[in-house]
């Protein structure tokens, strides 16, 4: 049986967020202009604040809560030094895709991603492509963000992990089916929160526990020397540090998931407060919860195997050692408003894939507008359907998912960076480019992952870009150069 | 340095946004070398501060703190204020 104690901050916290989705699903209704421009895309409303947040929550993830930590607390500050390259994340999506990105959707009325691409490169089976891209991965990072945040939570509170699945997966689900993508950018600034305070919650236990600060780093020193250095004793080489710059870092700007919050927010004012403050937050939280691993190993002084023989047991054992069950129950709140932070953007921009990119494109190709009561309806119901998909597959999760799981994070950057940034700054870039730099460059990546193909030694990411990259350039140059009357609401010439 | 002027036309946000995206790209090449330097480059330094290696200072609080300048310098003198909706543009 499980401790309730530690069952009610999750609990309040997924109430607060439901309300807090369907007041401003109610307070939105007023402003009716377009269904889908509201449901998908919050009438490109979002101030500085609620912008920042939701970019932060939806790449905050619960494996930077709970994975990532685990690692570090194997491997010491190297993998804080690693992490870090994350304070890169958030300028780099507002510098370079921010302003391009607003311009030329409010030019076209662009609700999704993948209507911008559509329109720059004038191709049906490319916004195609790019929606079931989309679709696939998000599915299998849905699952796998559902099933770490039940496990940690049958781990902290004693409860199943399928009574957890359903209680903050069923509030995810419902939250964004109702509040839309308005509704999940106000969860995520509240998640977002949550997040910041089950690590100040788990800094507190782990100094406690631990014989305070100097307590910490005397067990360390004295267990693990080699964590206090940048190579941690050969565990961590150089060229992993270059690839997760890579991975983590510069590339990110491309993710889908991030890429449509620059469609959303009100005015360059909020763009460039969200830079600013989103980097104090995205920095703090990253390297903060990432140093919070490093600093368990001043508690959980065992070897792996002392814990399951998996890192990802590390967090929730440190949880459960240091704290009471009621700041245990604080303290899990981080990592599952991570999980549905990062589920609910998902969510929401694979139904919009679905129904917008998909749906609505065949009828409108088909000559017949969707009117905005079946859009409402449509896109409601894709929501929900796609989250119950994802939910049932949660509760035995087929090794599959996890396959794909893997390949995901890579996999949409090597399929959109190229492409995207074809689309908003290389006038030459063509359709066949595109095409053949999505093709190419994702099947590359996935089967050089699933071979265990390497390059120097190197993670898989530099090959799958670089064969993107390559496809792009060498068959656009081949391919003839796009009409100029077309390219201008993306190159407009002065 | 930008001129801070705010453009008016369709073409003249674009002409800001891509110069923004350009000096994007300069403030991560600042913030990788600032990384380098406060991280390896302090790697074999024999100083403890509050029990760390002063590389581990470095790449943590001195990387964030390096980022948080970086974005306050690109607000202030590289990034401009303009109305993203289209207005009297010909």
């Amino acid at each position: 049986m499980g401790n309730a104690a530690a069952l009610i901050p999750t609990l309040v916290f997924l109430l607060f967020a439901l309300c807090a989705a369907g007041v401003s699903r109610y307070r939105a209704k007023k402003s009716a202009d377009g269904f889908a421009r509201e449901y998908f895309i919050g009438s490109r409303s979002l101030g500085a604040f609620v912008l920042a947040m939701t970019t932060i929550a939806t790449y905050g993830s619960v494996s930077s809560f709970v994975g990532g930590p685990g690692q570090a607390w194997s491997i010491g500050w190297g993998w804080v030094y690693m992490a870090a390259v994350q304070v890169t994340t958030l300028f780099l999506l507002y510098g370079i895709m921010g302003k391009k990105m607003a311009l030329i959707s409010r030019k076209l009325g662009s609700v999704t991603v993948v209507d911008v691409i559509r329109a720059r490169y004038e191709s049906n089976a490319l916004a195609a492509l790019s929606a079931i891209v989309i679709v696939v991965f998000f599915i299998a990072t849905m699952v796998a963000q559902f099933v770490g945040g039940a496990k940690l939570f049958e781990y902290v509170t004693g409860y199943s992990y399928v009574l957890g699945l359903c209680l903050f997966g069923g509030v995810a689900i419902l939250f964004t089916s109702i509040g839309g993508f308005r509704g999940v950018a106000i969860t995520d600034a509240l998640c977002g929160i949550a997040m910041l305070v089950g690590i100040a919650v788990l800094a507190g236990g782990i100094l406690s526990a631990g014989g305070g600060w100097s307590g910490v780093m005397d067990t360390i020193w004295e267990n693990h020397p080699e964590m206090m250095e940048p190579l941690s004793g050969g565990n961590m080489p150089y060229g992993l540090y270059f690839t997760q710059w890579l991975l983590v870092g510069i590339f990110t700007f491309a993710l889908p998931q991030s890429v449509v919050r620059t469609l959303g927010f009100k005015d360059t004012k909020s763009l460039h407060r969200a830079m600013v403050w989103g980097t104090v937050i995205m920095g703090a939280m990253m390297i903060g919860v990432t140093s919070l691993g490093v600093l368990s190993a001043g508690v959980l002084t065992g070897d792996l195997a002392a814990y399951g023989d998996s890192v990802d047991n590390i967090i929730p054992q440190t949880i459960v050692s240091t704290l009471p069950p009621w700041l245990a129950g604080i303290a899990i709140v981080g990592p599952i408003a991570a999980s549905i932070s990062t589920v609910s953007s998902l969510l929401i921009a694979s139904a919009s894939a679905l129904v917008k990119d998909m749906w609505m494109h065949g009828k409108e190709q088909a000559g017949n507008q969707a009117s905005d009561r079946s859009v409402a309806w449509v896109s409601r119901g894709v929501t929900m359907l796609v989250g119950v998909l994802v939910f049932a597959l949660s509760v035995v999760p087929p090794s599959v998912i996890w396959r794909i799981n893997m390949f995901a994070f890579g996999g949409l950057e090597t399929a959109f960076c190229w492409v995207l940034l074809g689309a908003l700054f290389w006038k030459r870039a063509t359709k066949a480019g595109a095409l053949a730099s999505m093709i190419g460059g994702t099947a590359a990546y996935c089967t050089a992952m699933a071979t265990g193909f390497k390059v120097f030694g190197l993670h898989q990411i530099t090959i799958g870009l670089t064969v993107a990259l390559l496809l792009m350039v060498v068959v656009s140059l081949a391919t003839k150069r796009p009409e100029r009357a077309k390219l201008e609401p993306f190159f407009p010439s002065a | 340095m930008s001129t801070k002027v705010s453009p008016r036309t369709y073409a003249e946000k674009h002409a800001q946004a891509n110069r923004e995206a350009v000096a994007t790209v300069v403030a991560l090449a600042v913030t990788i070398a600032c990384w380098v330097a406060l991280g390896f480059g302090l790697a074999s330094v024999d100083v403890r501060i509050a029990g760390l290696p002063l590389w581990v200072i470095g790449a943590t609080v001195g990387v964030y703190a390096v980022s948080i300048v970086v974005v306050v310098v690109l607000r202030r003198f590289f990034f401009v204020d303009f109305d993203l909706e289209d207005e009297a543009d010909g």
